[in-house]
């Protein structure tokens, strides 16, 4: 078995316009036209309901409120910082994974309501397609190093799609794997292009085990 | 669209443990142990299920109606006289594995679910696979000296390697009659095993 990661290690320049704003080809969300159509109802009538957004005039969160909790939970309260005055737009910049943008708004405490459960509203939302499954195969070993896994609630989720599907049940041969003899190889990565395909052709043999990745951590 | 509903993780286990019940069990003479029993939503289905002679309920949370107490600690007490032991940890059931083997004196069923929440302890890899784990397969060494950003890369092999090692132990008490595992898409693994001891095995 062989299997190698790559780091995406060039970094992009910040985007100039939305049209730099590639999708993600593998993205394994649909939407239907319906659902788009209520969400494009819900951006012209109430913008970017995305983030934490405040009412001044009622002085309470149009929605956010469960990220707030959790902000708080874990940082206390935090400053915010003004990004654009004129827009009323604030950031909470707890370190460089963590900002959190504030959105000030000015509405009848109606139109509040109506934002918050239009933001929260699942009929406006795209759902997953089957394609997930391997979309989170793909990535499962990082995610299970970092522990994130079960605490995002990805292995849910693939739960979630398996319980469609009838159980199989696979029989397993119980016998003591062979013993093991373990070999830990470095090779500096301009060098590993030549010697790929014969580690490739190791780990096709059976009862070896390779696996590779690049040192970026 | 798929739905999330609780069944997702119910699902595999009931069928696996359905058709374990309905090989070996159909006779009602199944005495459950239900090691990591939580709320006792599986088995509160299963017994509407089947007719079965006892349930003992165990956790290490205390609730009404169940014994609080480290099932792990039970298994590896000779005497008890269950034949169908349901280990439906959330993270490694192999420490309850090798607690109970030695002491199995009847045919017997077991439930295992391999997860991963849980593994880690303060002894842990990175990569929460208990140090002591990696060493059973002889990879411990290897993964301490693994950069731990890429320890990760040894994380599933090694982890179907382990589990392997600690299913063939039960060749050393006895026979592995059957052992079955439910399909899932889950990284999670519900894996049945039908044991028998040898004769020399330790009797109730």
């Amino acid at each position: 078995m062989s299997t190698r990661k790559k780091s995406s290690a060039s970094a992009r320049t910040a985007p100039v316009s939305t049209s730099d704003l590639a999708a993600d080809a593998r993205n394994p969300r649909f939407m239907s036209d319906v659902s788009a159509a209520g969400l494009a109802a819900s951006i012209e009538a109430f913008g970017d309901l995305s983030g934490i957004v405040w009412n001044k005039r009622t002085g309470q969160l149009v929605c956010g409120h469960q990220r707030l909790e959790q902000v708080h939970g874990k940082w206390g309260p935090q400053p915010i910082e003004i990004i654009d005055a004129d827009r009323e737009l604030g950031m909470i910049r707890i370190d460089d994974d963590h900002c959190f943008t504030v959105r000030v708004v000015d509405w009848p405490q109606e139109k509040q309501h109506a934002a918050n459960v239009t933001a929260n509203n699942p009929k406006i939302q795209g759902e997953f397609t089957g394609d997930v499954v391997a979309y989170i195969r793909d990535i499962e070993t990082l995610l299970a190093g970092a522990a994130l896994i079960d605490d995002v609630l990805l292995a849910d989720l693939l739960d979630d799609f398996a319980a469609n599907d009838p159980t199989q049940l696979i029989k397993i041969d119980v016998k003591p794997p062979p013993a093991m003899t373990w070999v830990l190889i470095g090779i500096a990565t301009p060098r590993f292009g030549r010697i790929a395909e014969t580690i490739d052709g190791l780990g096709r043999v059976p009862e070896i085990i390779i696996e590779s990745t690049l040192n970026d951590g | 669209m798929v739905k999330k509903t609780d069944n997702g993780h119910l699902l595999p286990k009931l069928d696996l443990r359905r058709y374990f019940m309905r090989k070996y069990h159909a006779d009602g003479s199944a005495r459950v142990m239900d090691c990591c029993s939580g709320s006792g939503r599986l088995w509160f289905q299963l017994r509407r299920e089947f007719v079965i002679a006892s349930y003992w309920a165990i956790d290490v949370k205390p609730k009404a109606g169940r014994l609080k107490v480290d099932s792990a600690r039970v298994l590896a007490q000779p005497g008890w006289a269950e034949n169908v032991i349901d280990i439906d940890t959330y993270g490694s059931p192999w420490k309850h594995w090798a607690a109970m083997l030695p002491n199995i004196g009847i045919p017997t069923t077991v439930f295992l679910t391999v997860g991963r929440r849980n593994i880690a302890h303060a002894n842990a890899s990175p990569t929460n696979i208990p140090w002591a784990d990696y060493a059973i397969v002889g990879a411990e060494q290897v993964a301490r000296a693994i950069p731990p950003g890429t320890r990760h890369v040894l994380f599933r092999s090694t982890l179907e390697l382990i589990a392997a090692t600690h299913l063939s132990r039960a060749l050393i008490y006895g026979k592995v009659v059957e052992c079955r595992e439910a399909a899932t898409a889950s990284l999670t693994r519900y894996i049945g095993v039908r044991l028998e001891p040898s004769a020399s095995a330790a009797k109730p």
